[in-house]
């Protein structure tokens, strides 16, 4: 097996042992040791200087319609009603059901000193429109959510691939060791394709999300069971002693990977809570994130965002929120009744999106977060049916802000309908390289082997958009 | 084979014996003249045949080193200190004077050839390089192109070795340059793929200013300021020339160890792999012991003492640090007694005093600081109308206090 580590030997062997051992050893990639000597999860410095140190990603789940947000197009206004058919050539739509071309049912303002154009959707947000560096011309490969979820999140339209947060963590190590490096805050909807957006894929499973749900215990077990205090921390030990006699002499990244995991939870337990509090928060800042709004989806959203300045501040590497769970509404995906759908889920993170800008920039955090707001793709400038928009891969629209990003700007065009990219496509994969080129990482350096080749999360592709960093 | 790989290197060492010994030699000749009786006459014959041992020498490592190499330089380096090696010998033989003649001529032809295959030939009258530190005094020609040509071509493409005809040294003389652009963007597998023979081919940036010479007509004598420069294309040069580099990179010091801090509650490591600069931020309980800085006091870069529970005292030993670009005071009770302790630090470009007591006297002082453009002052004795009215005055700099 030592010859033919990642060959057919650890196959026909790992049969034999069940799956046991994890697949590929990774002696090739002891050069990260995000492990400290005393078993502490560690900070380690990135290539090169670093821009940001945390991402915070906001995700639009379902696909937010580009023309409705931050993608203006004044010809649909005018030829609102006619057949697309006479206009374009028009792709094959997930629901085939292709009608008129739809105006947008909001008006576009131009905000700032930048005078970027914002629909009615996001007046908040639109505040913050100088420090935005808003991206007209993403295109993703995939037409359908499960597959544009992994490859958003994974750089895979596959299964089973490492998510940007594992990656990113298995690159940087973790600045607190009694938190997890990687987290995600559950508004109520996991996006299609389920939890493997956010696991660790074939990296060493600490990379993996932890999820906090909102509410009164944001994760199972949060609070011991055992009454009696120490004695938790008798068990634990007694098990740690157990697994590293198992350990000895064996391949050992899931067995090291379980006794961490429960280190940390236990860490968690006392750090979660004071997370959660947000009791030393002060009224202005409460109201600032919508936490008084008349819609409960404003006010738990905010406090989502609340929760990932927090985290933030207490090092987290990569936060991403998932879209909330609004009764009647399918997250952004607005196949129908575009203008209550869009209207109730802009309505519930506009507020807490444009207050969590606004206080990351005045604590100075800002500069180090790189926070990235994005669907995994767009919508059609016709309508599906009557009153949606279909989904449209071919271009849509996000913004990032802070990190080293140039506010202020725009990036890319689309056509005058918004359908496709004419000018600076940015692939999924563009986006990544550009992510890790922020936290001060070379994307092409941050690999692992794994079955017989290295991987990396832009895989073989991606470009560093650097009109759009500062 | 590696060691013949080496000896070929050893040639380097070699000839510098027989310059030696040759050049004393021919002093010991003149001085013959005057001084005829002198003793350490006798050494010649010693030292001749010294000289013809170590130019044996360098002409076998020589012959090694030069395995895969051609050019006119190297065709009569070679052949003159092979013909050189033979007089050596022949005078060693046949002890006749007029062998001195052909030894002088030919040392001076090889070690002079010999030169310049090592540094170039415009070496002894070579222009200084010119320091450029403003975009306007870039002639696009000589100071971009040139080195371009000079790190990627001229190995091959100069007179004496002109490989293809071609010798890019010369203006007049360099025929198509679309055909410089071309060969260039091609991919490295391509058959005509310049520069060729493993070598490392033009970066991107150099591309792009080839590319826009020649695009412009490729003009000899055109500079920067002359031409309509874009703002991306600006840039290119900037980032060309290192004009926007940013400082923290320029910053030149011995690592240190900081073991001692990372015990006691401090997290700290390079702000990138192999710097030496480190990022310091306190997240220990309890005070933080500032004491341990001073050990660090050349490489601290970025130090975050957020709510650490400082008191104006304990700023004298943060003006110490005297490389900090960022400092993170926020969240702790120090107030303008205490800024005035920090009024060294010439390199701080960034300070963070959200939630402390810090008032007007303060600010004024860190608006002294030569490179400050962010100062972060939320939540503190400032009114924001103040502030208004202080950020008016002061465009370059950053005020953040508004949320």
């Amino acid at each position: 097996m030592q010859i033919c580590k990642c060959g057919f030997g650890s196959i026909a062997l790992s049969s034999l042992f069940g799956s046991y051992f994890s697949s590929c050893s990774t002696s090739g990639n002891d050069k990260h040791t995000t492990v400290a000597a005393n078993g502490d999860l560690q900070a380690i410095p990135p290539h090169f200087l670093p821009k940001a140190k945390h991402i915070i990603f906001l995700y639009m789940d379902g696909g937010v319609s580009q023309v409705d947000s931050f993608d203006p197009k004044p010809r649909l206004d005018r030829e609102n009603g006619e057949d697309p058919f006479r206009k374009f050539k028009v792709d094959n739509t997930q629901f085939g059901e292709v009608g008129k071309i739809l105006k947008s049912p909001w008006n576009f303002k131009q905000y700032g000193q930048s005078g970027i154009p914002v629909s009615d959707l996001f007046p908040h947000i639109a505040t913050c429109v100088d420090d935005l560096a808003v991206v007209r011309s993403m295109v993703s490969n995939f037409p359908e959510h499960t597959n544009a979820n992994y490859f958003l999140h994974t750089g895979s339209g596959l299964q089973g691939r490492p998510s940007m947060g594992a990656w990113i963590n298995y690159g940087l190590g973790s600045e607190n060791s009694n938190l997890p490096g990687y987290v995600v805050l559950d508004g109520g909807l996991i996006p299609p394709g389920g939890l493997d957006n956010f696991k660790n894929g074939f990296l060493p499973a600490t990379f993996q999300a932890s999820l906090l749900k909102a509410g009164v215990q944001p994760m199972a077990n949060i609070n011991p069971l055992d009454s009696i205090s120490g004695l938790q921390e008798e068990k634990l030990s007694f098990l740690k002693e157990r697994d590293q006699w198992l350990m000895a002499g064996q391949e050992t990244d899931d067995i090291e990977a379980a006794i961490k995991n429960y280190e940390l939870a236990c860490k968690m337990q006392s750090s979660v809570p004071e997370l959660t509090a947000f009791t030393s928060e002060s009224a202005a800042t409460k109201e600032l994130y919508g936490l008084n709004s008349s819609d409960p989806n404003t006010r738990n959203y905010g406090a989502q965002c609340l929760l990932a300045r927090r985290l933030v501040e207490r090092g987290v590497r990569f936060i991403e929120l998932t879209c909330p769970s609004i009764g009647g509404l399918d997250r952004w995906d607005q196949h129908a009744n575009l203008k209550m759908g869009h209207e109730l889920n802009a309505h519930a993170v506009d507020q807490p999106i444009a207050g969590l800008l606004k206080d990351l920039k005045v604590r100075g955090l800002l500069d180090e977060t790189l926070v990235v707001w994005s669907g995994e793709f767009g919508r059609t400038p016709f309508a599906q049916g009557n009153d949606g928009r279909d989904h449209n891969p071919s271009a849509f629209s996000m913004w990032m802000a802070g990190g080293g990003v140039k506010g202020g700007t725009i990036f890319g065009k689309t056509d005058e309908y918004g359908y496709r990219v004419v000018e600076n496509p940015v692939t999924i994969h563009d986006l990544h390289a550009t992510m890790l080129h922020l936290l001060g990482m070379d994307h092409k350096q941050l690999t692992f082997g794994f079955g017989g080749r290295d991987f990396r999360l832009t895989d073989v592709h991606g470009n560093i958009v650097t009109d759009i960093l500062a | 084979m590696a060691v013949l790989e080496l000896l070929g290197k050893s040639h380097l060492l070699w000839v510098h014996l027989p310059i030696g010994f040759i050049f004393l030699a021919l002093v010991l000749i003149l001085l013959k003249w005057k001084k005829p009786e002198a003793p350490y006459l006798n050494l010649l014959p010693l030292i001749w045949r010294l000289a013809t041992l170590a130019a044996i020498f360098s002409v076998f490592s020589g012959l090694l080193l030069s395995e895969n190499q051609e050019g006119t330089n190297l065709f009569f380096h070679q052949y003159a200190g092979i013909f050189l090696t033979m007089s050596l010998i022949t005078y060693l033989i046949f002890n006749k004077n007029f062998i001195l003649i052909f030894i002088g001529i030919l040392f001076v032809i090889t070690i002079h050839l010999g030169a310049s295959l090592t540094h170039g030939e415009d070496y002894l009258f070579k222009k200084k390089k010119k320091e450029i530190t403003q975009l306007n005094e870039v002639e696009l020609y000589e100071d971009a192109i040139v080195p371009i040509f000079k790190a990627k071509c001229f190995s091959c493409h100069k007179p004496g070795k002109s490989k293809g005809d071609l010798d890019l040294t010369n203006y007049e003389k360099m025929g198509d340059k679309e055909e410089l652009v071309r060969r260039t963007h091609l991919p490295k597998s391509h058959k005509e793929f310049m520069p060729s023979n493993g070598k490392a081919p033009l970066s991107k940036e150099q591309l792009a200013i080839l590319s826009y010479w020649v695009e412009i007509g490729a003009p000899k004598t055109k500079r920067l300021a002359q031409l309509q420069l874009d703002a991306k294309r600006k840039s290119m040069f900037e980032s060309f020339f290192k004009l926007n580099e940013n400082p923290l990179l320029s910053l030149n010091v011995k690592p240190a160890k900081y073991d001692h801090l990372a015990k006691n509650g401090f997290m700290i490591y390079p702000i990138f792999r192999q710097s030496s600069l480190l990022e310091v931020k306190y997240t220990g309980k309890g005070k933080p012991d500032l004491k341990l800085l001073q050990e660090v006091k050349k490489q601290v870069v970025w130090l975050d003492l957020s709510n650490t529970g400082l008191r104006n005292e304990d700023l004298k030993i943060v003006g110490q640090l005297e490389n900090l670009f960022k400092l993170n005071l926020s969240k702790n009770d120090i107030s303008d007694q205490g800024i005035t302790a920090l009024g060294k630090l010439k390199h701080l470009t960034e300070i963070n005093l959200y939630k402390t007591k810090v008032s007007t006297e303060a600010l004024n002082q860190i608006l002294q600081m030569p490179n400050i453009n962010k100062i972060y002052v939320w939540e503190t004795e400032l009114p924001p109308l103040y502030l208004d009215s202080i950020a008016k005055i002061k465009p370059a700099v950053a005020f953040i206090y508004r949320r």
